[in-house]
């Protein structure tokens, strides 16, 4: 118990520092370069556009992928947040509802990431109760009953009602096998105990495995405050996993829901190995219309659009040491056979594509970056990850260079490499109607 | 005694050892006396479970140990019908009466009193 007047000391001194101290003021060379930093062994990367709102992201590299068994990284990101030693759970909500800010946590294949938008003044409140969840979580037994598998157990719900999302995961598993092939949901809750979550939030919350990323906030003040109340964090060993091996193939999985199918192609890394044109090529396979109540001019566009009520759209995704560009397809059961090979045609037809449908999915793919690096709560995760795994912040000048050096040629040689290699399909509801790999014409 | 009460009465014991010194023995003294040891019954066992904060409290026991005072309970139940008692080896010696129940009622209770005070709080 604490008296009454403890509490509304410190909540009112936070209130108080909002109206004390005025927005940044210092001239802002380049609003969305990242500068990086070492603060008490802990990395740092921020960016100021001198704007009132700041996003700062804990990102941790204890994804599924690291997960020592099924559901544990999940139930980490659920985990945050909740009592800590020092604080109540209730007691950080509403303190962080009278600065007026929001706190979330999620988790990837890649990483489990803490959250908040809050005023840029506030920022010392908020990496000290981030510090305090990476080191002060209490992980009781009860909360992981009362709180944490409810708020699982929706998220799960959610997903299994998602064919498109199940036909994804399908795809990665026969894609990368295990890793990155691993379900990155916790469908599977045996594992899953108070105890075994503190075993790997011990593992995952230590200065090797954490990044800290800010958008507009001062370099300076974060990496202060970081070294202030993150010193203390235990140094230990960065969390290990196999390096990712393509393999290919397909995975069909029978249910009484709506039918959809992934069909995905190694893709390229993030990082310092990124391959521009995979990027390029998402965005020439397309299928999504540009303009509302058009069919699209894109190769997957065109393809589907005699086929009513079907949709189909191109992806890639990048992770820190493999990609997978996916086409994702759905729509009436009726026509997913012909969708499936129409879109394979396309894929084949992009390898013939102009320079002028090149440069017009080079544009389209340099607005993706820029308008990402202007959007202030995006992007931080993908920053996160590449300072960990490689100390350097992606710079969104060096990606839109990239682009603009892709040309027809390596587009071509992008196609080809898809069409010879083997091809990842990942296919959910009713099988009968679901076309094969090899029925599409593709190597599986 | 409620729960509160009890509490308040065990901080007010804390600040005058002479008092204490004086209570402790005869407390003991009492629950040896009361009998329920001797039918295999823990302290914590009698806490009245009929309001919503020790119902909370016992939803939050590790599986094992409600299990035990389930257990507890019904074979003191079945002791009482048979007018017996347990034999001197199986009744509950005063090391073994631990609190199992009280930490997680007195945190529920923080926890409401936390809550109602971040509901009256004002701005300054």
């Amino acid at each position: 118990m604490f008296a009454r007047t403890a509490i509304s000391r410190n909540t009112t001194r936070c209130l108080r520092s909002a109206n004390s101290r005025g927005l940044a003021s210092a001239a802002i060379q380049n609003p969305w370069h990242y500068e990086t930093s070492d603060s008490q062994g802990v990395k740092v990367a921020t960016r100021d556009d001198g704007g009132p709102t700041a996003n700062l992201a804990i990102v941790v590299k204890a994804g599924s992928r690291y997960e020592p068994a099924p559901g544990l990284a999940h139930a980490l990101a659920n985990f945050a947040f909740k009592n800590t030693t020092t604080r109540s759970a209730l007691r950080l909500q509403r303190e962080s509802e009278l600065l007026g800010s929001f706190l979330s946590s999620s988790v990837s294949r890649e990483n489990v990431v803490l959250r908040a938008k809050f005023m840029r003044q506030d920022l010392p409140y908020f990496l000290e109760a981030f510090a305090d969840v990476l080191k002060n979580t209490k992980y009781q037994y009860y909360e992981s009953i009362e709180e944490v598998l409810p708020a699982i157990n929706a998220q799960i719900k959610q997903y299994t009602t998602n064919s498109a999302q199940q036909a994804l995961e399908a795809a990665h598993v026969a894609a990368f096998h295990r890793g990155l092939g691993e379900g990155q949901f916790a469908v599977i809750k045996k594992y899953i105990s108070h105890s075994s979550v503190a075993d790997y939030a011990k593992q995952a919350y230590n200065k090797s495995n954490i990044a800290i990323v800010g958008s507009g906030l001062q370099h300076g003040e974060v990496a202060k405050w970081t070294g202030e109340f993150f010193k203390d964090l235990s140094a230990g060993p960065a969390l290990t996993s196999p390096a990712t091996k393509y393999f290919g193939g397909e995975q069909r999985i029978e249910k009484d829901a709506p039918a959809s199918f992934v069909i995905g192609f190694p893709g390229s890394a993030a990082g310092t190995q990124f391959k521009p044109e995979f990027k390029v090529l998402a965005h020439l396979l397309g299928g999504k219309p540009q303009v509302k109540w058009n069919q699209g001019a894109s190769f997957i566009s065109k393809a589907i659009a005699p086929l009513e009520g079907v949709n189909a759209e191109a992806n890639h995704l990048s992770y820190s040491d493999a990609g997978l560009l996916y086409v994702t397809v759905g729509g009436p059961e009726s026509q997913l056979g012909k969708a499936g090979s129409a879109v394979v045609e396309a894929i084949k037809a992009a390898g013939s594509a102009t320079p002028e449908q090149v440069k017009a999915a080079i544009n389209q793919a340099k607005f993706d970056v820029l308008a990402k690096a202007e959007d202030k709560s995006l992007g931080l995760e993908d920053v996160g990850q590449s300072v960990i795994h490689n100390g350097k912040a992606p710079q969104y000048n060096d990606a839109v260079k990239a682009l603009e050096g892709v040309s027809q040629k390596t587009v071509q040689e992008a196609v080809k490499k898809l069409l010879d290699g083997k091809a990842s399909i990942g296919a959910i509801g009713d099988l009968k109607v679901l076309p094969f790999g090899s029925e599409m014409g593709l190597n599986v | 005694m409620s729960a509160v009460g009890a509490r308040a009465f065990h901080r007010f014991l804390d600040t005058k050892p002479s008092l204490k010194k004086v209570f402790l023995p005869l407390a003991e003294k009492y629950k040896n006396l009361a009998g329920y040891r001797q039918k295999g019954l823990l302290t914590d066992d009698l806490i009245s479970e009929e309001n919503d904060v020790v119902q909370k409290a016992l939803k939050r026991l590790p599986p094992k140990v409600a299990y035990d005072r389930v257990y507890r309970l019904r074979r003191a139940m079945q002791l009482s019908l048979t007018h017996q008692i347990l034999p001197p080896s199986e009744q509950i010696k005063p090391e073994q009466d631990i609190p199992y129940l009280r930490p997680y009622i007195e945190e529920i209770e923080d926890e409401i009193a936390e809550r109602t005070k971040l509901e009256m709080l004002t701005k300054a």
